[in-house]
């Protein structure tokens, strides 16, 4: 066995698009607060995994690491063969903008534009120009079974829908890996399995996707669950059967 | 080797071109219009009470310099000197008022010779030592227009009359003689028919009691008069920097041997007035722009805040915080932009309904049409500035979970 902090596809073991190692986040105060413990995590590209745990077991704080939008107190995140910690903050906007996409719970869909901009919008820090960010934004919302709805604003689109939409920003500048915080919870049940649908769409179409959820019933439609308590990691089980 | 690649890759920045980058410094504006135009709103107030601060002045000066002027404060006069040995009077050059008219600022010259061997009368029965003190000159180039007078009656020498032994009377002399239009005046053994009489000169007392001869008949009877004054209305508050060469001009070979007029007390007047003027519309269009920047740099703390959502999704989408500074700074600029030229508009109709209910001038000038919105401009930077910096150095994590 080589150096065990460094991530499995360096070893030779496999390659895995995103490693976690010995990841924690304290808060500073009086008692400084441990939100994640010494989490260590490999997530293969194409996976589909949930993250799963009750209301401040560090659900949202270990996704924002994971996606460069916060950096660990202690340990090292790697990404692609990244290891993120080492980067500067133009080199993680970077990042983000090529590789990694996010849905949040609260679609932050801009009022003034049509869904076709909107997913547009989320290739805007990509280098893309903006015929290809429209035709790509297209072919984005296709995938989510809403072309027919391009030229509509958010506010006649149904919850449902504008997360849909969200969820075409997110994977039309083609990430690798895609981030999604309680993608369905501001959603009604039937609305949010199609979501879910959708996101196993997109992971079977190779791009790794890691879900927080606070939803054990929707947790269960994931290839992979891993489960958080008081930040660290209680449980990491996967689907026996292949999909 | 992968990993090397990755960070090369990495290092290599996205840039936003010119029309995303304005796309995106309009969407707020954009999606929240009334708010947008509510805080141009400040601006534009402030930018038009600085037109309307500089318009009301300059519409008022350029009345009152035209009083000024239409009493004599742009009037230089130039006398011929004296002799400092003998005392002997030095005459100007017959070629004087020819060079002085090229002098960039002169608008209008009139030479006035005076015939002093010559005495006016009522009729040919007044006895001759009855002279009433009235003088009889000629006068060459434009009088009514460079001595702002006109004329009670009659007109001025035309090229017919001015052949022909006409006279054109002064206010006093026409009063002293009980002369008018159509009458005749008896002087030289002969009658000159009056074809005009002049308003009062009250600047210009001494030439108030002349009588005008028409010069060529004049001058058949008295060849070659000495210059007694040339009078120079030059352009609007130029009468300091005419009367510095004109003596030169007047006589090159002799310029001690003019006397030239001291400027006029409302010449001074003028100046100390635009400077008044100047320092009050600093003042006023300054605070106004003060309170308007605050109005904008509020706007943009408001908004900053309000679309922590959107900073945290663009920061997340790859946005680096430099994009994301320039994009609410830009922001700022664009409202701004709009409130300047609101704000100039504004500032001109006040100007316009001043000058009409006031019965002015209309005058603003130019330069503050293109200032007004580039310092608008300006002002919605340097309030924006602030707030996007705050925007960009939040966490993106923060401003996602705030929302």
């Amino acid at each position: 066995m080589t150096d065990p902090s460094a991530p499995a596809w360096r070893t030779g073991e496999s390659e895995f698009d995103l490693s976690l190692r010995g990841v924690g986040k304290i808060y500073p105060g009086n008692p400084p607060l441990h939100v994640l413990k010494d989490v260590t995590l490999d997530i293969a590209p194409g996976e589909f995994v949930a993250v799963v745990g009750p209301s401040g077991s560090g659900k949202t704080t270990m996704l924002s690491i994971m996606g460069t939008l916060d950096a660990p107190s202690t340990g090292e995140v790697w990404i692609g063969g990244v290891a993120t910690g080492r980067l500067g903050e133009a080199e993680r906007s970077r990042l983000r903008s090529d590789r990694i996409g996010f849905v949040f719970q609260q679609f932050f869909l801009l009022p003034a534009l049509t869904a076709l901009d909107n997913v547009a919008t989320g290739m805007l820090y990509q280098g893309i120009n903006k015929r290809n960010r429209r035709r790509r934004a297209l072919e984005a919302l296709d995938r989510v079974g809403l072309s027919a709805r391009a030229s509509h604003r958010p506010t006649q689109l149904s919850g449902g829908e504008q997360q849909r939409v969200a969820i075409a920003r997110a994977i039309a500048g083609e990430p690798t890996i895609l981030f999604a915080d309680e993608p369905t919870g501001a959603l009604d049940r039937a609305a949010g399995r199609r979501i879910v649908h959708y996101l196993r769409d997109i992971a079977d179409a190779g791009t790794t996707v890691v879900v927080i959820t606070h939803d054990q019933e929707l947790a269960a439609l994931f290839g992979r669950r891993i489960s958080l308590l008081d930040g660290a990691i209680v449980g990491d089980e996967r689907e026996l059967v292949s999909r | 080797m992968k990993r090397d690649d990755a960070r090369r890759t990495l290092r290599r920045r996205h840039h936003l071109s010119v029309g995303d980058t304005l796309t995106t410094a309009t969407l707020g504006p954009r999606t929240r219009m009334v708010r947008a135009f509510l805080s141009a709103l400040g601006i534009a107030i402030g930018i038009a009470t600085l037109v309307a601060m500089w318009g009301i002045p300059a519409s008022q000066e350029a009345q009152m310099l035209a009083d000024l002027d239409a009493q004599g404060a742009n009037l230089v006069t130039v006398y011929p000197g004296t002799d400092q040995t003998d005392q002997s009077p030095i005459p100007i050059p017959q070629t004087a008022p020819a060079m002085i008219s090229r002098i960039r600022p002169v608008r209008h010259v009139l030479t006035v010779k005076d015939l002093p061997d010559v005495s006016i009368y009522r009729t040919d029965k007044v006895p001759a030592n009855q002279t009433g003190g009235i003088t009889a000159a000629v006068a060459e180039g434009e009088l009514l227009q460079t001595l702002n007078v006109e004329l009670a009656g009659g007109r001025w020498f035309d090229e017919a009359s001015v052949t022909l032994p006409t006279a054109v009377l002064a206010d006093a002399a026409a009063r002293r003689l009980r002369a008018g239009v159509g009458s005749a005046v008896w002087a030289d053994n002969q009658w000159w028919a009056v074809i005009g009489v002049l308003e009062p000169l009250t600047l210009q007392q001494q030439l108030d009691s002349t009588v005008f001869l028409a010069a060529q008949p004049a001058m058949k009877l008295h060849p070659e008069p000495d210059i007694s004054a040339i009078y120079i209305a030059s352009a609007p508050r130029k009468s300091a920097s005419v009367r510095g060469v004109v003596a030169q001009t007047a006589n090159p070979s002799n310029p001690r041997g003019v006397q030239v007029s001291q400027l006029s007390d409302y010449y001074i007047s003028q100046e100390m007035f635009a400077e008044f003027f100047l320092i009050l519309s600093l003042g006023m269009g300054g605070v106004a722009l003060l309170v308007g920047g605050i109005g904008i740099a509020n706007t943009m703390v408001v908004a900053v805040m309000e679309r922590r959502g959107e900073i945290g999704l663009r920061r997340a989408m790859g946005a680096r915080t430099g994009q994301i500074t320039l994009q609410f700074v830009l922001e700022a600029c664009v409202i701004g932009l709009g409130g300047g030229l609101i704000g100039v508009g504004l500032g001109l109709y006040i100007v316009f309904c001043y000058t009409a209910v006031f019965n002015v001038i209309f005058a603003i000038p130019i330069w503050i049409l293109a200032a007004g919105p580039a310092l608008a401009v300006i002002i919605g930077a340097l309030a924006g500035l602030y707030p996007s910096l705050k925007a960009a150095r939040q966490s993106p994590t923060d401003a996602l979970r705030t929302v």
